[in-house]
């Protein structure tokens, strides 16, 4: 091994190091944090952390394609909020524009589980479970699109899908409650899918 | 050079077995292997990687060169899936593995382009570790390169760089403490009376379970949700226990009474139920079983390489019939 790599190496892992500490330091830019910075110490410190986070983003810039090449961030969130305030995904469908919706899947309903294994998979739940208070995600519409068209092309009888979630909360101390309230409505017809 | 800087340079210059580096790369590979299978089992592929309408993948924009190069279309998202099922598949069994490895990589990550809402943070951090596995020697051992290199004449050395491991060892550690100051919630904390995970076990959305149980429960959820804060947050801590584990011969009270209370196996242990215990009460897929795959790297070399001999030791008196049991079987 030549006498110049180990310096060299450790030299590149430290600054790997720095990069992803730089990429993953904390730094309170969403709405919400800067809403209670500016509420509980001031908007001098919403200015402080905008001019850090400047300072941040322009350090990484030259290493920006390392982290699109291979997608990858430094900041590791798991259930950063948990609040009480949920949400329950109801699929339906009908068989006229009169008719009566008829419940095909909803989470933690044995009764109700059509696609069930298809629904609960990590990677579609990500495109259908909304944001803890960001709303839906990107890909909700297409995804009320796919399981519209799936649903349709399993089940001749149904001339329209809809997708929505409830509005649940989580009672103190354990389990949880439907508030009967609807957001995010996402209706398909088989017409349009032709 | 500073007596700092040579240190440094020591550390990421030292050689261990491949013991540690393969487990992982196994593992992961493993697990990556069953999730991307199952997409397949389930009929999702198109539905996870493909554009609009046949699919969710509305992702796009410049970083996505597949997209440019092969069209975003329901059979582009198919040959996707079978470039990274081959790469992942090789990389496991460590047949090609750096060129598998990276191919992995960039392929997943513009999988994860397309489809940036499908893509959770389990798939980010077994990207970051085969990309480091991919410029390692974890292929040193219980791979088809080591047994192609061992019939050409010109095995892996005993000892390989032990540099992967221990910056595979850094990012576990901040994958954890980053999840801990992330979690901002209330909830997380006595303000909302670590409320957190009696709020998540309930969620219909990914309990496992009716949320009937947790009330019956919930003080139990609490001192569990004040737990993973505490180990989250105290992950760095695995750092100076390793370095006390490792310099056990050396003098000081601190040292003594953090390997006396075995601090460093309470951390692992406490990571591991961790899991353990979010695989059986919530559907989060390949989360648990991915993280745990890294968990290798948190060992001693010494310590794989004891717990081996004892394994084989194990297996050896297992498959080999004791003398009593064959004298009592020439009686019979």
């Amino acid at each position: 091994m030549t006498r110049w790599w180990p310096p060299l190496r450790a030299g590149l892992i430290a600054l790997v190091i720095a990069v992803g500490l730089l990429d993953g330091c904390p730094m309170p830019s969403g709405s919400e944090e800067q809403k209670y910075l500016r509420e509980y110490v001031g908007p001098g410190a919403v200015r402080a952390v905008d001019a850090t986070d400047r300072v941040r983003k322009t350090l990484l810039r030259p290493f920006r394609f390392i982290g699109s090449l291979g997608n990858l961030r430094q900041r590791w969130k798991l259930f950063a909020g948990a609040p009480r305030k949920r949400y329950r995904m109801w699929i339906e469908a009908r068989t006229a524009p009169t008719a009566s919706w008829e419940l095909l899947y909803r989470p933690q309903d044995d009764e109700h589980e059509y696609l069930g294994d298809e629904l609960a998979y990590r990677r579609v739940r990500g495109a259908w479970n909304p944001r803890g208070s960001g709303g839906p995600r990107g890909a909700y519409a297409s995804f009320a699109t796919w399981v519209a068209k799936a649903i349709f092309a399993r089940e001749a009888r149904f001339r329209e899908v809809r997708v929505q979630m409830e509005r649940i909360e989580i009672d103190e101390g354990g389990g949880w409650h439907g508030t009967g309230v609807f957001a995010y409505p996402m209706p398909r017809k088989r017409e349009a899918m032709r | 050079m500073s007596r700092a800087w040579r240190a440094w340079v020591e550390l990421w210059d030292r050689r261990e077995p491949a013991t540690a580096q393969a487990l992982v790369r196994i593992g992961v590979g493993l697990c990556m292997l069953f999730d991307l299978l199952q997409v397949r089992w389930l009929g999702l592929v198109e539905a996870v990687w493909a554009p609009p309408p046949v699919g969710m993948a509305y992702g796009g924009g410049d970083a996505v060169w597949a997209a440019r190069w092969f069209g975003a279309s329901a059979e582009s998202a198919g040959l996707l899936w079978w470039i990274a099922v081959v790469a992942i598949a090789a990389f496991t069994v460590g047949a090609l593995t750096r060129v598998a490895g990276l191919t992995f990589v960039l392929i997943y990550a513009q999988m994860a382009h397309l489809a940036p809402d499908c893509d959770r943070g389990i798939d980010i951090a077994i990207r970051a570790v085969v990309a480091i596995l991919a410029l390692s020697s974890c292929h040193a051992r219980w791979s088809v390169d080591a047994w192609i290199r061992r019939r050409l004449g010109r095995p892996f050395p005993e000892l390989v760089p032990a540099w992967p491991r221990l910056l595979l060892f850094a990012q576990l550690i901040w994958i954890y403490f980053s999840g801990g100051h992330n979690k901002g919630g209330p909830e997380w904390g006595p303000f909302g009376q670590f409320a957190a995970l009696a709020n998540v076990l309930s969620d219909p959305h990914f309990s496992r379970f009716s949320a009937d149980w947790v009330s019956a429960l919930y003080p139990l959820t609490q001192l569990a949700t004040a737990s993973v804060m505490a180990f989250e947050y105290g992950a760095p801590l695995m750092i100076p226990l390793t370095w006390f584990h490792a310099t056990a011969d050396r003098p000081g009270r601190l040292r003594r009474l953090c390997n006396r209370l075995r601090l460093r196996w309470i951390w692992i242990g406490v990571g591991v139920g961790f899991h353990i215990g979010i695989a059986a009460t919530l559907r989060l897929g390949i989360f648990p079983w991915g993280m745990l795959a890294i968990y290798p790297v948190l060992l001693h070399p010494g310590e794989l390489v004891a717990a081996e001999a004892w394994l084989r030791r194990r297996a050896g008196a297992w498959l080999t019939p004791s003398p009593r049991s064959t004298s009592a079987r020439s009686r019979t």
